[in-house]
């Protein structure tokens, strides 16, 4: 499934007039040469293009919250969509969309997860942002205390009293818990 | 003496290594309200984040399945639950109760209210409390401006005024049937203004409550779904059931039909796509003789959706529509994407009436049915009705449109054979031609047959998967 996304991407950038980017700056200083309609799918993207006249094709956009390998996976991903959208412009082929979406989150443990949903979220990125948001809350379903508070790098302020006064008001909601 | 207070140090912690607020209610959002109130002691910040969600999910089960259960009550946890959460609005209200006493089903009533008055916007209901009493659903749901999708997994009382518009909003339409109110189901569906997609699931359809008709007239729908599935011990009862749609904006169809229901297409809609998926699996119900009149409603229903561009039979639809079949199929004007099933006791009997009767058909997958197991009636029945492929003159579609045909599940037999070299030789401008033999797999004989068969196309790719 893969490869035929690469091929018809590499068929249709060959074949077409040369393509309109669009350069965007990650916060450690790399730019990124991207296809507009790809860079479009970036809310904030869009509408800084859209507000403001004066910017010209050499413009390049910073963007200071995200790092380079946040955006090397948000770029994947909207590259994907944008060649479902291509081939398919009135329905996403279902199946092909949800095979790629579990291979392309497969690979990325918790922590890159949450970089990805920090940029996904900056860049205003809704389906992406809902998406990665899903995944986070499926790796944390049904978990123990302590296994959510390892997945969000949370440090408890509680004092042994308020923690147990609090499981003890929702008792019930810490009933049956997975194995970690 | 600690200059910064253990507290603030990882208060500031927290903040730069986790995410803010509103992604975090985000993530809150997607896990069941059960989950979400855990939250609640990972530390001081997340103590109130889950009040904030924006999607409330409650399910009864976790506390049936609990040792303690009946220290509490599911109800007044989500009373609880309810009182405590202060987003502004709800998207999502999913309910899920199997263990409710009769008394309680009021709060149901109350809690959809709560989710009415909080702009709602899809409510799903699975109220299981047996045949004895349905739940009530809301008067004030009749005119919810906000609700969009609406799920009703059990039957439910509800009085809808005639000649009144209800539900404003709603475009997606999901009910489960168990002991329908024919009367309320056709009102429901007709009170709806909007209404795009609906699917009516009668997989636990009760055998001895008879509906005569289920009348779904809805000129808006675009999407209909209706799966109707029964123990074959009940088979003769619910083939009485009668279905009539009258969708004339229809433009994808999927049916699922184990009991051979009577269900009728009016007005021929200009369909996109339709998918059928009926008849019986004889073999599993060796006693079971289908009538012909039963069997012909497959043809029926077939006739009535000629117009759409894709089809899919499953080859137990083949199956049934094979049985008395006399020679006459409808003729498809626009049918470009043929899925056909190929039964393993009629083989071959239809497939050059749809080739010839589809005459844009671009893209063609036939897949075989293989018999799970030894099974001496379905040997039986197929020595005695088993037909090879034969085809007359070549049919339009394969001297101008057929670009791909695919076929799955060959088990390298010798009427497949034929078939895949009277499709190679006659395809004149087929592009790819693959076969997928994954099952079985591959024969190296056979496949170098094929490669070197005689093709009326010279630009034809051939696979083998």
């Amino acid at each position: 499934m893969s490869s035929s996304i690469a091929s018809s991407s590499s068929s249709s950038s060959s074949s077409s007039k040369k393509e309109k980017k669009i350069s965007l700056k990650t916060s450690d200083g790399e730019v990124f040469e991207v296809e507009e309609p790809v860079a479009m799918q970036l809310e904030i993207v869009r509408s800084f293009f859209a507000d403001n006249e004066d910017v010209t094709e050499q413009t390049v956009m910073p963007l200071p919250n995200v790092s380079t390998a946040a955006m090397h996976g948000i770029l994947e991903y909207c590259r994907a969509h944008e060649e479902f959208r291509r081939r398919m412009p009135e329905a996403a082929p279902e199946e092909e969309v949800r095979a790629f979406e579990a291979g392309y989150v497969d690979r990325k443990s918790n922590e890159e997860l949450k970089e990805m949903i920090l940029a996904a979220n900056y860049l205003n990125i809704s389906k992406l942002l809902d998406f990665l948001t899903g995944v986070a809350a499926k790796r944390i379903e049904n978990k123990s205390v302590e296994y959510v508070r390892a997945f969000f790098g949370v440090e408890n302020d509680f004092t042994p009293e308020e923690e147990a006064n609090l499981r003890r008001e929702y008792e019930w909601a810490f009933e049956g818990v997975d194995e970690d | 003496m600690d200059l910064i207070r253990p507290q603030e140090l990882s208060k500031a912690k927290d903040m730069i290594s986790t995410l803010p607020d509103d992604v975090l209610i985000h993530i809150l959002s997607r896990l069941t309200t059960k989950d979400a109130i855990k939250t609640s002691v990972l530390s001081s910040r997340w103590k109130n984040l889950w009040t904030l969600t924006y999607n409330l999910y409650f399910d009864d089960m976790p506390f049936w399945l609990n040792k303690n259960y009946e220290t509490y009550s599911f109800v007044s946890c989500v009373d609880k639950v309810l009182s405590l959460w202060q987003a502004k609005d709800i998207q999502d209200f999913h309910l899920s109760c199997s263990f409710l006493e009769h008394g309680e089903l009021s709060s149901v009533e109350e809690w959809i209210c709560f989710a009415i008055e909080h702009k709602v916007s899809n409510v799903s209901l699975e109220v299981d409390i047996g045949e004895k009493w349905g739940f009530r659903l809301p008067q004030s749901i009749l005119t919810c401006k906000t609700l969009v999708e609406l799920s009703l997994g059990s039957d439910f009382f509800l009085d809808i005024p005639d000649s009144v518009v209800c539900f404003p909003s709603l475009k997606i339409l999901c009910v489960k049937i168990v002991y329908p109110d024919g009367n309320l189901m056709q009102k429901l569906f007709r009170s709806c203004p909007i209404l795009e997609d609906l699917s009516i699931n009668g997989s636990r359809l009760c055998h001895d409550h008879l509906v005569p008709m289920f009348d779904i007239t809805v000129p808006t729908v675009k999407r209909l779904k209706i799966e109707l599935d029964m123990d074959y011990s009940d088979y003769k009862t619910v083939s009485n059931q009668y279905f009539v749609i009258t969708a004339p904006n229809l433009e994808y169809l999927y049916i699922q039909d184990f009991s051979l229901a009577c269900i009728k297409v009016n007005e021929y809609p200009l369909l996109n796509e339709v998918s059928l998926h009926v008849g019986v699996h004889l073999w599993r119900e060796h006693s079971m003789e289908i009538h012909e009149d039963e069997a012909l409603r497959a043809m029926q229903l077939l006739s009535a959706i000629h117009n759409t561009k894709i089809l899919s039979l499953t080859f137990c639809t083949t199956n049934v529509l094979s049985m008395y079949f006399d020679g006459n199929m409808p003729i498809f004007p626009n049918l470009t994407h043929l899925n056909l099933g190929i039964d393993a006791v009629f083989g071959w009997k239809l497939l050059p009436h749809f080739l010839s009767n589809s005459p844009n058909l671009q893209v063609l997958i036939l897949e075989k049915e293989v018999i799970e197991w030894y099974c001496d009636e379905v040997d039986d029945e197929a020595e005695r009705n088993f037909v090879w492929f034969q085809c007359g003159s070549v049919p339009l579609c394969l001297r101008f449109h057929l670009k791909e045909i695919h076929i799955k599940r060959m088990r390298w037999i010798d009427d497949e054979l034929q078939v895949i070299k009277y499709l190679l030789r006659n395809s004149q401008v087929l592009e790819k031609f693959s076969v997928d033999f994954t099952e079985f797999g591959p024969n190296r004989n056979i496949q170098r047959q094929i490669r070197n068969h005689p093709k009326g196309s010279d630009s034809c790719r051939i696979e083998f998967l």
